[in-house]
Formats: structure tokens, sequence, C-alpha cells
């Protein structure tokens, strides 16, 4: 029996972290059959995705220009299909 | 392979030029006359030296106009004389050594002193003594400032502010390193090619960043770091990060204290260009103006609030790093117009010494 396969989201402003989360992704992709639904860069972009597709999996980056990644989450989570959201960078200690 | 990279690292770590430009930077021991804060401190000590003697001399305070007017009458002629003698020798001081040119010194107040005493007696409504007095009294102030400039130089001089500015440095931590590893990461499968040029840059910085950054730099090698630091920070901001560089009147040869443009850039783009989600120019602007150095940056400004403690202590650090290495000389001082926000930076156009 396989596992269904999940259907994920990339939302970061910075495009070589978006590149790397594909690159990751094709790694896990023999253990999880996976789906990339589409890729946002801003938090607003990742509204519009998400509820356009279906989604299960939201992997979001905390720090972007205007809306930020927490935002973005509390949105989500008000979704009639809320996805399981992932944050994917620590936020960076402010020097 | 590796040996030969490492031999490259370790000839620009020493350079005999620069090392000998930091022993300079104090060796003059005879203060630059040319600079503001020099005339004002010779300025403000001479007449309150004139004060002191008034106030000693008179019984009653009230008393104090007529001899004050007479001092003054006295004291204001040689002093502007003797600045603009030492303004104007200024550079053939500098290059004496410090005995012959204190030396001078002396001999210039005293021969200053000798010509206004000649030339105006008889002319002043006021009894005058020998000149034999008069070149005591002008002697004991020369020398007493003369060694207040050279304490003084020793107080400042990089030598004994080195754990000073080794604390300084130690405090630039390069935020970005987590930032640019993944940007590279994110190269490596697709664009091997740009990833080695990227780790190359990365190199560079952290060969910078972690060496001995107590010597003075040659500007060239401090912007030739901001490009790398800037096309790092390019690889992940992309279109976002513009830069626009002004520097074909840069007198590439001046010596700055390493690490002093690099950070403010690190800002720029943290403050001024990331929390945006359209395009910004990050601009820098360095030129040379008479006997000068001087770097403009400007970013977008946008109101975010919440990163302004690490931007003061940042520009608090290059400033402190800056009055060290040049005392009054330089300065930073940082504006917000309209919205941009502007950091400029003004520093004596020291040259690296050949030879």
């Amino acid at each position: 029996m396989t596992p269904p396969v999940l259907r994920v989201a990339i939302v970061d402003d910075e495009a070589p972290a978006r590149s790397r989360l594909r690159d990751l992704l094709a790694d896990c992709a023999e253990q999880q059959p996976l789906e990339i639904v589409g890729e946002a860069d801003s938090g607003a972009d990742a509204l519009e995705l998400v509820s356009a597709q279906p989604t299960d999996v939201v992997l979001l980056d905390i720090r972007m220009p205007g809306m930020d990644g927490i935002e973005t989450a509390q949105h989500l989570r008000k979704f009639d299909n809320p996805p399981l959201v992932i944050f994917t960078r620590p936020t960076m200690p402010t020097h | 392979m590796a040996r030969s990279i490492n031999q490259i690292v370790r000839s620009h770590a020493a350079p005999a030029a620069s090392r000998s430009a930091i022993q300079n930077a104090y060796g003059g021991a005879l203060p630059n006359f040319r600079n503001l804060g020099i005339l004002l401190r010779i300025l403000l000590s001479v007449n309150a030296v004139a004060l002191l003697a008034v106030i000693v001399k008179s019984p009653t305070l009230t008393g104090l106009g007529a001899p004050l007017m007479e001092v003054t009458a006295l004291v204001e002629p040689l002093l502007l004389l003797v600045l603009v003698a030492l303004y104007v020798l200024n550079g053939l001081l500098a290059r004496l050594s410090y005995s012959t040119g204190a030396m001078v010194v002396m001999g210039i107040t005293l021969a200053s002193t000798t010509a206004l005493y000649f030339s105006t007696r008889g002319y002043l409504p006021i009894e005058m003594s020998g000149i034999g007095r008069y070149w005591l009294l002008v002697g004991l102030v020369t020398a007493m400032l003369l060694c207040y400039f050279d304490l003084r130089g020793r107080a400042l001089s990089p030598a004994l502010s080195e754990a000073r500015l080794q604390a300084l440095q130690a405090r630039i931590r390069p935020h970005f390193l987590f930032n640019s590893i993944n940007a590279v990461l994110s190269l490596i499968r697709q664009e091997p090619k740009r990833a080695e040029t990227a780790l190359e840059d990365m190199a560079e910085l952290f060969r910078v960043l972690m060496a001995d950054n107590r010597e003075l730099t040659p500007l060239k090698r401090e912007v030739e770091l901001c490009r790398q630091y800037l096309n790092l920070e390019q690889l992940r901001l992309g279109e976002r990060l513009q830069v626009e560089w002004h520097i074909d009147n840069m007198p590439a040869d001046a010596l700055i204290p390493p690490l002093v443009l690099q950070p403010l850039l690190e800002n720029a783009v943290y403050h001024g260009i990331e929390p945006r989600t359209e395009r910004g120019i990050v601009s820098i602007n360095i030129y040379a103006s008479r006997d000068e150095v001087h770097a403009v940056l400007r970013n977008p400004y946008a109101m975010t609030g919440n990163h302004h403690a690490g931007n003061k202590m940042a520009l608090g650090n290059i400033r402190e790093r800056l009055q060290l290495h040049f005392d009054a000389e330089a300065s930073l001082t940082s504006r917000v117009t309209d919205d941009a926000y502007q950091v400029h930076i003004v520093l004596p156009y020291r040259r690296e010494k050949t030879a």
C-alpha cells in the first residue's frame, strides 16, 4: 500500500530558498510521494495559491516583507481545510 | 594546491605597506594643524590661559574688563599669525621628525612674537615690557600645548587602543552567514559554477572578517569586499536588490579602517531592502574632496521600527573605530531624508606609503 500523495506549497520571498526546498522535497519523494502544487514569493500570493489549490502542507518562510509568515499562517488557519504549516526558517537573531 | 592558497592568504594578511602606515598614523605626533578640531583646541586653550592670567592679576572681578582687553589685543593677533603660519606649513611639518617639528613650531611662535613685538611697538596704547618676558610666556604656553598634543596623540594612538579595537571588532557578526550558506546550497545542484563563485566570495569575506583588522586598509580593498558581499546578497534577493556604484572619482589608495563600509551595506540591505516587497536601490558614492575622503551610502527607508537598536549599535561601533583611528578628523553622520536613509562618512585622506 502506498501512502497518499502529499500536496505541498512552497512560500519564500527568496528564490534560492524555494529552489533549495524543491531539491530537498525531491530527495524525500522516494519515501513519501509528493506533489508541489505551487510556489509563492509573498504571504498574499500564498493565500491565493492555497485557496485555489487543495494543499496539505505549506512550507512557509517566517521572515518575509509585507505579510510575514506568522500573519500568513494565521490567515491559513481560518481556511476550511487548513493545511499543515511548517515554518522553514528559524528567526535570525537580530545583530 | 592547498599550500599555494595558504601562501596567498598569508601574504595578503600582512601587507608591509599598511603595517608601516598604521605606525605613521601616530608617528607624526605633531597634530594636523589643518584640522578644525585641533585649531579650536589651540584657540580655546590659549584664550583660557590668557583669561586665567588676567583673573590672577586682577584684584576684583568687576575690574577684569580693561586688563582683559589689553591681553586680548596682544594675544589674538599673535595667535592668528601663528595659526595661519602653522596651517600653511602643515605639510612641511608633517614630513619632519617629531623633535625637529616641535622645534620648528617653537621657532615659528617665537619668530611671530618677535615680529609682532617690533611691528606694533608704539602703535598700541599699552605699556609693553621687554621682549624677553613675552618670549618666556609664549615659549611656555607653546611647550605646554605641544606636550598636551603629544600626550593626547599617545592616548589615542592605535597602539594603545589595540585592545579597544579588538573588542569592537569582535562585535561585528556577519548575520548573513546563515543566509549565504543557504543561498549557496540552493545553487549547488542547478548552477554549480555560480555556487563556486559564491563560495569564493564567502571565503574572501570571512578571511577579512577573521583577520586582524586593527590596521588600515586601502579603500579599493574595502570596496572589493563590499562588491563580494553584495554579490552574495544579490544571489538571495535577486532583482529586489539594486546596487548603484558612484566610485569613478574614488581615491583608491586612501587608507581606511577595514570593515567600515561593509557593515553599513549590511545594514542597508537588512533594513532597507529585505523588508520591502518591491525593488530598492542601495547607492554607494565615494569621492575625494581636498584632503578628505567622503563615502555616502543611501538606501530606501521603511518605517519598521523594530530593527533600530541593532542599527544604532553598528553605527556606534563604526563611529568609535573611526575616532580611535582618526580622532576629530573623521565623522559619521546619518539622517533620514524623505524615504531614504543616508550615512555619510568623512575621513582624512591618508595615502598608502610606498617603499
